[in-house]
């Protein structure tokens, strides 16, 4: 554990370090870049305001990230299963990735309004693309040679994509869902940003606006944290979901 | 007599991978009786897989046809218990769930399956590791359990692919005494493929010699000893008579049963290992439409084809030859995890 994380631990206590004295050295202004002591005490005192925002876009980001998973699954079983899917939608699926969110945004908020919905479907439009493309690999990857096996023994179409299609695409779905996790509560603070009551994006903006650079600092580093731990429990739920790929394995290495 | 168990007749197939057509069985006749075990040897790649696929029904001829107990497997899986070349286990099943994946495909409940299984655990040398993944087992262990799961399936015969063949010389050897326990106690109709000589004439009622491909059938090699077969079997002057006949007929020189020479000289020229047909241009697969109807379960006789049991004698109780020890019923596999 300690050999795992002290090296980036070290890396990052020296960046932050080399921040600080940036800033002591040459006097920098708060408004234009806070140190990182200053953003700790802005930490201190908007705590009593942040649990409400992050309460706001972690639920956002977490429905998003559900509804995206379970269409990119979705998709992902229909585009293996069906070649004529496959054809159309693979093309167009490559190049919805190619519309910045940031531009969706603001029209999305024109349709849904300013409440949680159009942050959850930003959300689920970012993430049910990595979860699509990596579980119809996995389903497409399932060994040949097992597919054969389980149809020598009987099975139709259904019972081999039951005992070993899915199970076979189970690792793949969630790698593919790990990278989305780490995407879905940038897209919230997106959505946010636009129009929003609550959330991190909101208090952004009201920092922004006073001219709470260290307070901006503050919501960064709040996403940062949030997102690492969605990646996590991402993880842990592929580790349980999937124990056999983990047996007797050393751990994966993060993508 | 009954029908045979499995009845394949003029099989043929070739692949094709874009422009280049490989023969891989050309007019190939193996007949199995009820409560027989047929070796099939042959070099790599001269379709022996391929045999067992067809007979598994995963796999299309493109000409002949198979049967198991009478019925036509072209393109109908589901009539064979079949163990194909790799372990293949789910790796996402426990090893309890995946002996009884044949079992709950038929439709059993779980728990029913697994009543039936559990003793067999035991007999296959897998007790204590019910609950553990396959990638925990050993490559022998890995073996016995998909041993386990193909003769926990009810069909009326087994095709077992080469099921040692990632194993290490010795494991490998238990194995096959091991093997021949297991088959004694269920006598099902068994096509056993393996290159393997020894390990062919040691498990078999019969030996057929399939050629390099295209695979005919060369030769067809009963074995007449009786059975239990002890180890030293294999030491015994006719035993090594025997295998001196399988591996003349495996030579890459030797001409087929009743070929000409003609058909000699040619596979010479080739050699083995050589594609020696190549098409240009789309390989019509040229199989011909399904015909039930006339070729019902009544002719059975007639499909036992040229190779038919060449009087073997399959003495059930008959372990005369003491000479090379008893019989042995150790119950248990040969390796534990190590």
């Amino acid at each position: 554990m300690a050999r795992r994380w002290l090296p980036p631990g070290l890396l990052l206590a020296a960046l932050v370090g080399a921040w600080e004295g940036w800033v002591v050295l040459r006097h920098t202004p708060a408004y234009v870049l806070p140190s990182p002591g200053r953003v700790a005490g802005a930490f201190a005192d908007a705590a009593p305001l942040l649990p409400a925002h992050v309460a706001a876009t972690a639920s956002e980001a977490v429905a998003g990230l559900v509804i995206g998973a379970v269409a990119g699954a979705a998709i992902a079983v229909a585009v293996a299963s069906v070649p004529l899917v496959r054809r159309v939608l693979e093309p167009l699926l490559v190049a919805s990735q190619t519309v910045p969110m940031i531009v969706l945004a603001p029209l999305l908020v024109l349709w849904f309004g300013i409440g949680t919905t159009p942050k959850v479907v930003v959300v689920a439009l970012i993430t049910f693309f990595p979860v699509a493309v990596s579980t119809a690999a996995g389903l497409a990857g399932a060994d040949p040679e097992l597919l054969d096996l389980v149809r020598s023994m009987g099975a139709g179409p259904a019972a081999t994509l039951r005992t070993v299609r899915f199970p076979a695409a189970v690792p793949a779905f969630f790698s593919g869902l790990r990278i989305a996790a780490a995407y879905a509560v940038a897209g919230a603070v997106v959505g946010e940003l636009v129009a929003a009551e609550h959330g991190l994006g909101v208090f952004i903006n009201r920092s922004r606006s006073s001219f709470r650079v260290d307070r901006i600092f503050v919501a960064v580093v709040i996403v940062a944290a949030l997102s690492a731990l969605l990646f996590a429990l991402v993880g842990l739920a592929g580790r349980l979901a999937a124990p056999w790929h983990h047996a007797n394995r050393p751990a994966e290495e993060a993508p | 007599m009954t029908a045979a168990a499995v009845a394949v007749r003029g099989l043929a197939h070739r692949f094709s991978r874009g422009n280049r057509v490989t023969a891989a069985l050309d007019g190939v006749d193996v007949a199995v009786a009820p409560g027989e075990l047929v070796s099939v040897v042959g070099p790599s790649g001269c379709g022996k897989s391929t045999l067992l696929k067809v007979l598994a029904g995963v796999l299309v001829p493109s000409a002949g046809t198979a049967r198991i107990g009478g019925h036509d497997v072209v393109g109908r899986p589901g009539r064979a218990a079949y163990m194909p070349q790799r372990d293949l286990l789910l790796p996402w099943r426990r090893a309890m769930e995946n002996a009884t994946l044949g079992c709950e495909l038929d439709g059993l409940p779980r728990g029913q399956a697994r009543l039936l299984a559990a003793p067999l655990f035991e007999r296959f040398g897998l007790a204590g590791f019910e609950r553990a993944w396959p990638s925990e087992l050993s490559g022998g262990m890995r073996q016995r359990l998909a041993l386990l799961r193909t003769f926990l399936l009810p069909r009326e015969a087994v095709l077992l692919d080469e099921p040692f063949g990632a194993l290490d010389a010795i494991t490998r050897r238990q194995m096959v005494d091991w093997l021949q326990d297991i088959w004694l106690d269920d006598r099902r109709a068994s096509l056993f493929v393996t290159h393997d000589v020894e390990e062919a004439l040691v498990l078999a009622d019969r030996v057929v010699v399939l050629s390099a491909r295209p695979g005919r059938v060369r030769t067809v090699v009963p074995v007449p000893f009786p059975r239990p077969r002890a180890p030293e079997l294999v030491t015994d002057l006719g035993f090594v008579a025997l295998r001196r006949t399988v591996m003349a007929a495996l030579a890459p020189y030797a001409t087929e049963e009743g070929s000409s020479e003609q058909g000699a000289s040619e596979e010479g020229a080739r050699g083995p290992g050589v594609e020696p047909m190549r098409h240009d241009g789309p390989m019509p697969h040229d199989r011909p439409m399904r015909d039930d109807g006339d070729r019902g379960r009544g002719s059975g006789d007639g499909e036992r084809g040229a190779i038919d049991q060449a009087g073997v004698d399959r003495g059930d109780g008959d372990d005369g030859r003491s000479g090379t020890g008893g019989p042995r019923r150790t119950g248990v596999g040969p390796d534990r995890r190590g």
